[in-house]
């Protein structure tokens, strides 16, 4: 008995073996074949709004070019996994800009890509796109521009459906903090509150944002995380403390949806879309968002309110959204390909055709999907307004900025406003004045550390906030 | 003794001692892909991150931004990081009152010999040990958001006129944390229990029926004190398990709000891994020197415990050896 035992043991570890050699064999042998007609090359993509635009981008270059082939991964947790990659040497071909540009050139870890931008393609761009730290380093490129430097500010979509079934009109979209009150107080009691006026998300960086750009239309020259006029950090502003008091009455008066607190934006976009709430405050790609992914059409798009419906702005070019090369890629020449196509394509089809947001190149031909699009690019246009960038003025700041930030406990005010929302902090001016003092002190005592700069380098006297800071006043001050 | 003795006495010994050197040939043999594995994924990594805790470093590059204890100095008078350390020490705590407890309540009950249908109730307890925590912390997200289940019932039971915020307000946060976070871990406590009671002879609870003891007499000089050195075993577990909140902690309340949920590990991930959630940058020099703390931290844990709860035993244990020695002489 035991003899047969171990025989049938043998056996099967036998067949085992030979099986799992032969399934190798032919798996290899596949991929081999593969392999010599085909190159495939990795991308990883960070933004939600752009997955369908590359999808179709990617198929429409495959099927023109056979015999490349794009792997794309979409990243949920992106910094997390490219530091991972980055620290491993096991970067993707491409990927989506997530880590700082000054951290990568520092490892060799992104190729320049001026063989590709010449000056001739760069003024095929918009203005703005071509920055230090962002696009570019030393002025030689790299990053592939993918959205507009003038997006990306936040604006207020509202819902046509609950305007319909409310009777409201567009003369009813409100433009001032009372206006928006007495508006939602009307909502609530004419839908006996089935719909809230607002819905809103709690991540920290949203909300940051949201202060800052409502902010500044009472203190306009703290556009986000600096004062130009005087040459410090400053996140205390007058602006940014009313706009989160604003915040925080429109919850505890019931006029911003209760789980405004506990959610993301695709919670947020969801509850819109089936029209528990007759307004949503969000950036340019939402409109794609409700479009395809929620599967809703009937909505609009207007500035957000502000504190006496003055005007506000956002800084343009907040983030250099652009696609990175590996400088180890060992398809060198398919990657080129790949991106000379895009050069042709890739603004309309990902950007235009889906209306996930506004091109960084100009006159990009395509068909948006929605026609709200249009007035999505001309509320941005109008609304991110290019700001002084210390690093254009003089590049050892990148190094400073770095260093200086190193010091601090927290990166911004986002989720202070979070807190103070929530109930659990009260003297919200006190908790934002301590992280201010930080950043000052820091930034203070950082420039005795940095001899090659200077607080000059922070301070504008030719900028006027709300009024577009081109090149040429960079130039003024030189 | 004859020659021929000697000799052979002496064969064998060789013999022997060959064969032992084989034997420990091969233990070592089998030893070293364990030590190797255990060199790289872990000797190596802890002592790195000690390296790395005195440079500032993004966790990409070259170390050449050697600061010294400045990491240390940093995290040593940083509020944020001493509320993560309170925030774990309340988790640790809680769910190991809660847990630790509650899974000997449960074993008590599912060891009855009269209880039917015992498999299906330990395996019910037992599920939410072998379910994935992100999945958990999710799904309790749902229960116990504003507009969630708990809130939904405890409004229509009129027992709350407006909704609480289980996941917003710092106290309630995490005392939802430590709840859920003892409930995951029921299952493998009691399983520990479990394992203790049936250790436990039955003539000892056959003799104290015998003496009239019941219930709780029987529980209190029998099962208790018989479990004594099991729940030492079970508490420590529970405690150090208690350290790694991470996954919970980051998908229920991400650390929030305003860093009130944040626990240690997720302090650490936050400044490894995200410039968002850290200072704006990544530190991975600094989470490592908090990596350090929170080692340091464990490792004091498991002393002060290791010393209440076996320094009476070790102490006992070295009694018995002197009053044995005193026999002798």
């Amino acid at each position: 008995m035991k003899k047969i035992s171990w025989f049938i043991f043998s056996l099967m570890t036998v067949l085992l073996i030979l099986s799992a050699c032969n399934s190798d064999e032919e798996t290899e042998g596949d991929s081999e074949e593969e392999n010599d007609d085909v190159v495939t090359l990795t991308f990883w993509n960070r933004y939600p709004e752009l997955r369908g635009g590359f999808e179709d981008l990617i198929e429409q270059f495959e099927a023109e070019h056979p015999g490349i082939k794009i792997e794309k991964q979409e990243v949920p947790e992106p910094e997390t996994q490219l530091r991972t990659a980055l620290s491993e040497g096991d970067l993707p071909d491409m990927w989506t800009n997530i880590v700082e540009l000054a951290e990568l050139m520092e490892v060799d870890a992104v190729k320049n890509l001026d063989e590709i931008f010449t000056d001739d393609v760069k003024d095929q761009f918009q203005e703005g796109t071509w920055f230090e730290n962002g696009t570019t380093a030393d002025g030689s490129v790299y990053g592939f521009p993918l959205a507009s430097p003038r997006s990306k500010a936040m604006i207020m979509y509202y819902n046509k459906d609950v305007f319909d079934m409310l009777g409201l009109t567009e003369d009813d979209i409100p433009a001032s903090w009372e206006e928006f009150k007495e508006l939602g107080q009307r909502i609530i009691d004419e839908s006996s509150g089935a719909v809230y006026p607002i819905v809103w998300n709690n991540p920290g960086w949203a909300n940051e944002q949201l202060v800052s750009m409502m902010g500044t239309a009472i203190t306009p020259e703290v556009p986000w995380q600096e004062n130009y006029k005087e040459g410090v950090p400053q996140v205390l502003s007058e602006g940014k403390v009313e706009s989160a008091k604003f915040l925080k009455d429109l919850l505890d008066e019931g006029l911003m949806a209760p789980q405004s607190v506990e959610i993301g934006l695709g919670e947020a976009e969801a509850t819109f879309s089936v029209g528990q709430s007759a307004f949503l405050w969000s950036g340019d790609w939402v409109g794609r968002q409700l479009f395809v992914e929620s599967e809703f059409e009937n909505w609009g798009v207007a500035p957000l309110p502000t504190k006496d419906g003055n005007p506000y702005y956002f800084h343009a070019g907040s983030e250099a959204t652009s696609i990175r090369v590996d400088n180890e890629t060992e398809h060198e020449e398919e990657v080129k390909t790949f991106l000379e196509y895009s050069l042709e394509h890739l603004h309309e089809v990902v950007y235009v055709n889906t209306g996930a947001g506004l091109p960084a190149k100009k006159e990009v031909g395509g068909e948006p999907p929605f026609e709200q699009y249009n007035d999505i690019m001309e509320l941005e246009n109008e609304l991110a307004i290019p700001v002084p960038k210390p690093a254009e003025f003089n590049p050892e700041v990148v190094e400073f900025n770095k260093a200086y930030r190193n010091k601090l406990e927290v990166g911004g005010i986002g989720d202070v406003v979070v807190g103070y929302i929530t109930g659990n902090i009260n003297d919200l001016e006190a908790e934002i004045e301590k992280i201010d003092q930080d950043m000052k002190d820091a930034f203070l005592e950082t420039l005795d550390e940095f001899p090659e700069v200077s607080q000059d380098d922070y301070i504008y006297p030719n900028w006027e906030p709300l009024a577009p800071y081109t090149i040429d006043k960079y130039d003024e001050l030189r | 003794m004859s020659k021929n003795n000697i000799n052979g006495k002496s064969d064998s010994n060789t013999k022997l001692k060959t064969l032992k050197k084989k034997k420990a040939m091969w233990a070592y043999i089998f030893l070293v892909p364990q030590i190797i594995v255990f060199f790289v994924f872990s000797a190596y990594p802890i002592v790195m991150s000690y390296v790395y805790s005195f440079y500032e470093w993004t966790g990409i590059g070259p170390l050449d931004d050697f600061v010294g204890l400045g990491n240390y100095q940093q995290l040593l008078t940083s509020p944020r990081f001493w509320n993560s350390a309170l925030v774990s020490i309340y988790y640790i705590l809680g769910t190991t009152i809660l847990g630790v407890g509650g899974a000997l309540i449960l074993a008590i009950i599912l060891n009855d010999q009269k209880l039917n249908g015992k498999g299906f109730y330990r395996a019910i307890y037992f599920l939410p040990v072998v379910t994935t925590t992100a999945i958990v912390g999710i799904i309790m997200g749902n229960i116990f958001g504003i507009n969630g289940f708990v809130n939904q019932i405890l409004l229509n039971v009129n027992l709350i006129d407006k909704p609480i915020p289980w996941l917003t307000d710092p106290f309630f946060a995490v005392i939802i944390l430590i709840v859920i976070g003892s409930w995951k871990g029921l299952g493998i406590n009691m399983v520990y229990w479990l394992a203790g009671l049936q250790s436990i002879p039955n003539e000892l609870y056959e003799s104290a029926q015998l003496d009239g003891a019941g219930f709780w007499s029987t529980l209190r000089h029998v099962t208790l004190p018989l479990l004594k050195p099991m729940a030492a075993v079970i508490i420590l577990l529970s405690l150090v398990s208690g350290i790694n909140a991470f996954d919970l902690v980051k998908t229920l309340t991400n650390g929030g709000p305003n860093f009130a949920t944040e626990t240690m590990d997720l302090f650490i991930y936050n400044f490894a891994f995200s410039s968002q959630l850290g200072g704006g940058q990544v530190r991975m020099g600094y989470a490592s020197a908090a990596g350090v703390l929170l080692g340091l931290f464990t490792f004091v844990i498991s002393m002060i415990f290791g010393a209440a709860s076996f320094g009476k035993q070790i102490t006992n244990l070295r009694g018995n050896k002197r009053r044995k020695g005193g026999v002798k002489v």
